[in-house]
């Protein structure tokens, strides 16, 4: 049985002082999923240049959620300056992302303190 | 139904006058005079009883709750003129309400001039009521023809629990011969019984609808119409106890009522609470123990108030108890139905459950009680809106039934219609090329979904190979794949490289989007062993058990200007190729730990159908299409 997927947002400042905001998933990324994804990453002030996408939260990630997400990445590539990252993935996710070209699209690290060293 | 108490009545008029020659005395004629307290002396015929109070209409109050509860009523009956022995003297009471336990619960001595001619229930000091209905009581002893009226006293008790309400009660009165009488009161009862023939009939309706409604809910397995067909069995079932006093043949006790009456109200209450629970599907799990816990305490304390035989300060504190328990079931039972009223959903339904807890608060709160609502005797205004409101959640639930129903064949034949696309997805029969051994494993998942892989002979007597998988699932992950393999078949005819046909597919694809997407992973194989790959989000192939890494691009029809790159190697004679679909690296186990991209590379050099049973035996989750091709070059075959 798929678990609700829930969003948080907090504020960070990265290592070069740039504000970043976080959104934190917890729950399963599907379908179902696309209102609280959208809806989080719209709610993000449009000051903020980076986003980090923590999945530390999330257990199970279906084909649909993953098209979700690069609905995103693209939708941000196309219109905005600002860059993603994801973190907080396990090693099968992260093979998944980069099998699906997500590498292209949004930076991949393993935790939290590298992401917000690269920003 | 308006027509039955007229009915009713004609039946009485032709009875009466054959049966009922003499009529009881109405009590306004009898100078009834009444007493709150208790002495034996009070039986006697020459006691004066002038300084009592004389009962206006023949009514008095009842004795308060806190007192002994025991009333005397005295009066005089006049005598029949030629009839001084076998005579009984009969009972009647105008205020007989048999709309409960607890309206007639009470216990009465009767005296005729002084000597005891029957008792009716046990009076104090070990108290037993019963539930008091009209009566007609032998006198065994002969009244003197010279007198021509004889003194009556009743010695009577009230239980507590009808004494907290307060009230009165009032009796007519008719000595004459036992025959006459006995028969009077056969057609008494009998007029009494049809009396509740009409509503019972209602609820013997009600009942069967509720029995059709098990059947319904046995065929569609809906659970809300097994709790609501237990409802409306269950209501008929607890009227009928209201009506034994009435049909039984001798006077009930009131703790054989009251506790049948408590039984059928805590089922009821309980299969209540029950059914808007998984009608609005409550989840708020306090409100649930709340109103449990409500039906309970009412239920307790009025089982508790009615073995109580004294009007004691702890019993007052339980009547006050069963009070506020009723209240707060029928107040949070009412604003459950009030919410799903406004904000939905089953608006219809809660507009129909709303009734019942609004006629009962009407009755509790308003004092408005009226029987024999439209004509129908001993109808209330709870059986009323109960009646309503069970017709109408019939009609509703039925019709969401069949609604459920019909949709439910709906999905059977998208079901049905999805295998049917399904199976165009993957070839019935591998093709045979010279250069390749080829196996295939392909194991549908339970709920359809959008594998597919075709292998297509090219001229030049190179092969290829597309293996790929719809996100989603379903009729429209199923056609969605009819659709690549349709634009594919199209494509292989044109002699295009893997990179240019998954582009051609990804521009078809984004033009019609709707958010889905396609992995999909296109080999070219010449003979010779040159393979040339490009990837779209599928995975990656394995090669003598090791994955090949290979460049991969968006899968398809996201956007229409993704770029796919190619790769390219030689097979050696013997080499093994391995494709998959990710229903393989995402069974899940009940751990929900996934077979996961390390077991697979593992399994990857053995046989399609080995790969395939591993991943279904891990816990199969999606389709698992498998595909392996040793190569063995043209020349070594024909060798």
């Amino acid at each position: 049985m798929q678990a609700m997927t829930t969003v948080n947002e907090r504020r960070e400042t990265a290592a070069s002082g740039m504000p970043v905001a976080l959104l934190c998933f917890e729950g399963d990324i599907s379908s179902a999923s696309k209102d609280v994804m959208l809806g989080a990453y719209d709610g993000i002030d449009k000051s903020v240049a980076r986003v980090l996408l923590d999945f530390s939260g999330v257990g199970y990630i279906n084909s649909s959620g993953i098209a979700i997400i690069i609905q995103i990445l693209l939708e941000v590539s196309r219109t905005e300056s600002r860059t993603i990252g994801i973190f907080g993935l396990s090693p099968h996710f992260q093979k998944v992302f980069t099998m699906v070209g997500i590498h292209k699209y949004a930076t991949l690290h393993n935790d939290e303190v590298s992401a917000l060293a690269v920003a | 139904m308006r027509r039955s108490p007229l009915l009713l009545l004609l039946i009485l008029g032709a009875i009466a006058p054959n049966t009922a020659p003499a009529q009881s005395s109405p009590a306004s004629q009898q100078n009834v005079r009444y007493y709150l307290g208790d002495n034996p002396a009070w039986a006697s015929p020459s006691f004066d009883d002038s300084s009592w109070p004389v009962a206006p209409d023949g009514v008095w109050p009842l004795p308060s709750f806190r007192s002994e509860g025991i009333v005397w009523v005295r009066f005089r009956v006049p005598v029949p003129a030629r009839c001084t022995a076998g005579l009984a003297l009969r009972l009647v009471r105008p205020y007989l309400r048999p709309v409960g336990p607890y309206s007639n619960a009470a216990s009465e001595q009767i005296f005729l001039d002084g000597a005891l001619i029957g008792h009716i229930g046990k009076l104090p000091p070990a108290p037993q009521a019963v539930i008091l209905q009209n009566s007609t009581v032998a006198v065994a002893t002969t009244v003197p023809p010279q007198e021509s009226f004889a003194t009556v006293a009743l010695r009577l008790w009230y239980h507590p629990h009808v004494r907290y309400g307060g009230g009165a009660d009032s009796i007519r009165s008719q000595l004459a011969s036992a025959a006459v009488l006995n028969e009077r009161q056969r057609v008494d009862r009998l007029v009494l019984i049809l009396s509740w023939l009409p509503v019972l009939s209602l609820n013997a309706l009600l009942a069967l609808i509720g029995i059709g409604l098990l059947g319904l809910w046995y065929w569609s397995r809906r659970r809300e119409l097994l709790w609501f067909s237990l409802l409306l069995v269950l209501y008929p079932l607890c009227e009928l106890i209201l009506a034994l006093p009435a049909l039984a043949l001798r006077p009930l006790t009131f703790h054989l009522s009251a506790g049948l009456t408590v039984l059928g109200d805590a089922t009821t209450m309980f299969v209540t609470v029950e059914f808007l629970r998984i009608i609005f599907d409550l989840r708020n799990h306090w409100l649930r123990i709340l109103l449990h816990s409500a039906w309970v305490v009412f239920n307790a304390a009025e089982l508790v108030a009615s073995f109580a035989n004294s009007g004691s300060s702890h019993i007052a504190w339980t009547m006050l108890i069963v009070t506020v328990a009723v209240s707060v079931f029928n107040l949070g039972t009412l604003l459950i139905d009030l919410r799903f009223l406004v904000t939905g959903p089953n608006r219809t339904i809660a507009a129909g459950m709303a009734v019942i807890p609004a006629a009962s608060s009407l009755i509790i709160w308003l004092h408005l009680d009226p029987t024999n609502l439209f004509g129908i005797p001993h109808l209330d205004l709870f059986d009323a809106g109960y009646l309503i409101a069970g017709a109408f959640l019939f009609v509703m639930l039925v019709r969401r039934a069949l609604a459920a129903s019909r949709q439910g064949a709906h999905l059977r034949m998208e079901l049905a219609a999805a295998r049917e696309v399904q199976q165009q997805l993957v070839p019935a029969m591998l093709p045979r090329i010279d250069a390749f051994r080829i196996e295939a494993a392909y194991l549908p998942a339970e709920e359809v979904g959008g594998d597919f892989f075709q292998i297509l002979p090219q001229r030049g007597g190179s092969t290829l190979l597309v293996i790929g998988d719809v996100s989603g699932k379903g009729l429209k992950a199923a056609m969605t794949g009819s659709v690549v393999l349709g634009a594919l078949r199209a494509l292989s005819q044109e002699c295009l490289s893997p990179a240019q046909i998954l582009s051609r597919l990804n521009q078809q694809l984004a033009a019609s989007s709707d958010g889905g997407f396609v992995t999909c992973l296109c080999a070219r194989i010449a003979t010779d062993g040159t393979l040339i790959l490009a990837n779209a989000g599928h995975l990656p192939p394995y090669r003598n058990g090791g994955e090949i890494e290979i460049d991969s691009g968006l899968p398809l029809g996201l956007t229409a200007d993704a770029a796919h790159s190619e790769c390219a190697l030689t097979l050696a004679p013997g080499d093994t190729l391995t494709f998959l679909s990710d229903g393989v690296v995402e069974a899940q186990n009940a751990a929900r730990e996934l077979f996961g991209f390390e077991r697979t590379r593992q399994i990857s050099s053995q046989s399609a159908e080995q790969i395939a049973a591993a991943a279904r035996a891990f816990g199969q989750q999606d389709d698992i299409t498998v595909l392996t091709l040793s190569f063995s070059s043209a020349e070594v075959l024909h060798a």
